[in-house]
């Protein structure tokens, strides 16, 4: 049996803030997420997931006329999709007491 | 927007590649944009923030410095090169007391394993010189993993120091002391300077206020070198770091090892006595003419660091 992966409070979040909105870009999740996500912070633990192979991401393209650096966009991975399903599934039967096995 | 690619040299000097492509890109990316999305006032805010980000990010991140494993064979080099001078200098250093203590020639290893500790830590800053230019020579190093590295010796050398001045030295100094004194007087009582630094950080007499010429007052003194000398080796190795960093358009530039040996032996120890005098002279606090070494180096440090920016920005320009 293999354990499930843990789940960080921040990384739960951000993988529900990506499936809300499919891709997203680092200082729109901070925005979205209501000053739960830092920005200071949030890159590093967007770094992070993506090594664990939950978060895949793009550059975007540069819009016409812009200079820098292109934008990173992030999107979960089937991986962290299954393991959040797999929390909440976890959390559900905690919350109610039912038994996965009495079903 | 220059600000944001200062910034990402900065993480490019420091981190390894897939840390600033995963974490300091992301983000540098994200401030561009939303700079550019901004005008007037709001741009200020948003290098403010950019920056506390960047900041915290970057602290977030430094755990990866700390991993970064310089190569054993550059380890290896960096320590045969310190071990060298130091015991060469700490031995010519010892000859004089030696043949000043008059000792039997039977008692000379005993004498000289007492004197070596002092010899030691009065040569190791010094060797941080050459140990940097050990690892600048390495062109094979990424930068980060050079600049790990040259942090790590750094903060080893602080703690050799730490370690070497306030416990090892007191007690090689009293032992000193003890052997040269003659059998039929009466053994000398550990000085300040003989005394470990936690024995001097816990003396009841720290209680009274530090006025020159008290209990107080000398322990502050001796406190304040040792804390000195601790921090000499880390500025030494900036300050050599950065030697290699200003391109100037001279020959000779960074200057030969043993040129700069003998400036930076010239300077310390001016600068080193002309804060005593100083510390007399306008009768300052207790131990505070021996911080004038540590601002003198900072102050020449800071003034590098500026000239190289500003001509890494020219060049950038050009």
């Amino acid at each position: 049996m293999t354990d499930l992966p843990r789940l960080s409070v921040t990384e739960r979040l951000i993988i529900e803030l990506l499936t809300a909105h499919e891709e997203l870009f680092g200082l729109r999740m901070v925005e979205l997420s209501g000053g739960r996500l830092k920005r200071g912070t949030v890159y590093v633990t967007l770094g992070r997931m993506q090594e664990k192979g939950y978060l895949e991401s793009r550059q975007e393209p540069l819009p016409e006329g812009a200079i820098g650096l292109p934008r990173r966009l992030y999107r979960p991975t089937g991986l962290a999709m299954r393991i959040l399903a797999a929390w909440k599934a976890a959390e559900q039967i905690y919350v109610t007491g039912a038994n996965p096995q009495e079903a | 927007m220059a600000i944001t690619t200062r910034a990402l040299a900065f993480a490019s000097r420091w981190f390894d590649p897939a840390t600033v492509s995963s974490v300091f890109e992301p983000l540098v990316a994200d401030w561009q944009r939303e700079w550019h999305s901004a005008n007037g006032s709001r741009r200020v805010w948003i290098h403010m923030h950019g920056l506390a980000a960047f900041a915290i990010a970057t602290f977030v991140s430094s755990p990866a410095i700390v991993k970064t494993a310089p190569p054993p064979a550059v380890v290896r080099r960096v320590i045969a090169c310190i071990a060298w001078f130091v015991t060469v200098i700490a031995v010519l250093l010892a000859i004089p007391f030696i043949t000043e203590s008059r000792t039997s020639w039977q008692a000379v290893p005993q004498i000289l394993l007492t004197l070596l500790p002092s010899g030691i830590v009065l040569a190791f800053p010094f060797s941080m010189l050459m140990a940097v230019d050990v690892i600048r020579r390495e062109r094979a190093l990424a930068p980060n993993v050079a600049r790990a590295t040259a942090l790590k010796l750094a903060f080893g050398a602080v703690g050799f120091m730490a370690i070497g001045h306030g416990f090892v030295v007191p007690a090689a100094n009293q032992q000193f002391r003890l052997m040269i004194t003659p059998r039929n007087v009466t053994p000398p009582i550990p000085g300040f300077r003989e005394r470990s630094t936690l024995e001097l950080l816990t003396d009841p007499s720290r209680q009274q206020p530090a006025a020159p010429y008290t209990p107080a007052g000398s322990i502050r003194r001796e406190l304040s070198n040792r804390a000195v000398l601790a921090l000499m080796p880390a500025i030494f190795v900036w300050l050599r770091w950065i030697a290699h960093d200003v391109h100037r358009p001279r020959r000779f530039w960074p200057l030969p090892i043993a040129a700069m040996l003998i400036v930076v032996i010239i300077g310390f120890f001016s600068s080193y006595w002309t804060g005593l005098l100083a510390e007399s002279a306008w009768n300052l606090r207790p131990g505070t003419g021996y911080w004038f070494p540590v601002v003198i180096a900072t102050l020449i440090g800071v003034a590098r660091q500026l000239i190289a920016s500003r001509r890494e920005l020219s060049t950038g320009a050009a």
